[in-house]
């Protein structure tokens, strides 16, 4: 019973607004452009001191989209924004929702349509969900292709001669004022002759001046003529002899070549092109001259694992009483160092049994009931 | 090829000299690249282990490793029976301590010795006692 002897109970809230009556709604425009015009005209022109942004009224009149401003020079503006290989990228794409016509239509427009009376004798069509799942929905030119060389080349000598190779291309393009438009493409790899070309370039000078001597300019044409003109070249190999051969005619001063941030770019680039090893950032900053930048290059691998540094070791493996295995020495490792797997094999075989795990047969229940596991 | 104990002592006698034969005749060590248990293990493997094997020429060694597992030295004598020692988190002198051990146990059982001779063919008649018997007429 209520407290409160003229209140028969609270009615909620939902009964008391439907049992109001609704008011006549008018559209929300309407409602907005009879309401705000004036007052918002007021509202701006105290807000803002001097004339306000945007259009006069920007609740009713929509913005005119602007072009957005850019920072950058006019030159780099003009260059498309994808590169030719992507902008000629032909992926086959998923088609469009189509209906099927039906069976009648499909009657009408050729006789010779008999429908499919069982599952077989339909076509079987994936769905579009698995589309970029299918191989052949990718072409050849999806396939990722590094810039870089994949194998890094590890020989001291062969990493030495492809410096050498990168320095004097890199100083010929600069002989010719080319480096500076040459820096942010792709030189081509270069045929054996390319490469043969510029080691022939002499590097010659004293006290950090250095000139080249030789044919520079056929160096410089086969660095600026088009990539693609060329097809796709792997670099040429360098045999380790070749590489010693070719290293010992140099003058070792050449090493001294100061480096500036430009050059250093460009070698670096050219380095990891040709060699597949990347100098970082911190190392390419603290370098200075070449010696630097084969300093960087020459840093040992770190062995993965513990085998492989033992047996890189020659007073562990020169020991005649030290074996030393690269993987877990199995059970069947042992028996086959006694000579007796091939028994045990031949036998295994002779009785029908699996000669490793245990086929479709349960394992070792014994041994589970011993370790306490079953 | 097995090592074995000579049946003869060599020509020549030297008193029994030169017909010793180390009872250890293999070591394995089994190591874990990534664990930490092992870290004193590879250690050892790296810096010690090299001078140790040529200071023993006469033992074999085998290194390999047993991933997921605590370090592990095993010797094998020529009695036929294995001395496993784990050696996990062991420093790497405490691990040539226990190679030490292992180089030079005889690879027998551990047995407690309470008696002050201790024979492989203990006598039928018993040990001799002066305050046993009749005794010596000197």
């Amino acid at each position: 019973m209520p407290r409160i002897p003229r209140v028969r109970g609270l009615q909620s809230l939902q009964i008391a607004s439907a049992s109001s009556k609704p008011l006549p709604r008018l559209p929300f425009a309407a409602s907005r452009t009879l309401s705000t015009t004036a007052p918002v005209c007021d509202l701006r022109s105290k807000l803002w001191k001097g004339p306000a942004p945007g259009p006069e009224d920007p609740y009713t009149q929509r913005p005119e989209p602007e072009e957005p401003l850019s920072n950058l020079p006019e030159e780099a503006i003009s260059i498309p924004r994808h590169p030719i290989s992507v902008a000629k990228w032909r992926l086959s794409l998923p088609p469009k929702r189509t209906e099927a016509t039906t069976e009648k239509e499909l009657a009408a427009n050729d006789p010779t349509y008999t429908p499919a009376l069982t599952l077989e004798e339909l076509e079987e069509i994936p769905a579009l969900d698995k589309w970029w799942d299918q191989p052949e929905n990718w072409g050849k030119e999806s396939e990722f292709r590094g810039f870089g060389k994949a194998e890094k080349e590890v020989e001291r000598t062969i990493i030495e001669v492809q410096t050498r190779r990168a320095v004097v291309e890199v100083l010929s393009l600069q002989q010719e004022n080319k480096l500076a438009e040459q820096l942010v493409k792709k030189w081509p790899e270069g045929s054996r002759e390319a490469l043969e070309q510029a080691l022939a370039v002499e590097i010659v000078g004293e006290d950090g001046k250095f000139s080249l001597k030789g044919d520079v300019s056929s160096v410089v044409s086969h660095l600026t003529q088009h990539a693609g003109s060329l097809g796709e070249e792997s670099s040429p190999r360098i045999t380790l002899e070749e590489a010693a051969g070719i290293q010992e005619k140099w003058d070792p001063k050449w090493k001294e070549i100061a480096l500036n941030d430009e050059t250093k770019f460009a070698i670096r680039k050219r380095i990891y092109q040709l060699t597949g090893n990347m100098i970082p950032d911190s190392k390419l900053g603290a370098a200075r001259n070449v010696r630097d930048v084969l300093t960087t290059l020459f840093k040992q691998r770190k062995p993965s694992n513990l085998a492989e540094e033992l047996l890189a070791k020659p007073e562990v493996t020169e020991l005649p009483n030290v074996r030393v295995h690269s993987r877990k020495v199995g059970p069947i490792d042992k028996e086959i160092e006694i000579g007796r797997w091939k028994v045990i094999e031949e036998e295994l075989k002779k009785r029908g049994l699996p000669v490793t795990g245990t086929d479709n047969l349960s394992g070792n229940k014994e041994r589970e009931w011993m370790t306490g596991k079953a | 090829m097995t090592v074995k104990a000579l049946r003869a002592i060599p020509s020549g006698g030297k008193n029994g000299l030169g017909a010793f034969i180390l009872q250890c005749k293999k070591l394995e060590f089994h190591y874990c690249d990534w664990a930490g248990s092992s870290k004193g293990m590879n250690g050892f493997i790296k810096s010690l282990l090299p001078k140790f094997a040529a200071a023993n020429p006469q033992i074999e060694f085998s290194i390999s490793p047993r991933p997921g597992k605590h370090p592990v030295v095993t010797g094998h004598y020529i009695n036929g029976r294995t001395k496993p020692i784990c050696v996990r988190n062991l420093s790497p002198y405490e691990i040539l301590e226990k190679l030490e051990l292992l180089r030079d146990a005889s690879g027998e059982k551990l047995k407690r010795t309470n008696k002050a001779v201790t024979s492989s063919k203990p006598s039928v008649r018993g040990i001799w006692s002066p305050y046993h018997g009749k005794g010596m007429i000197v």
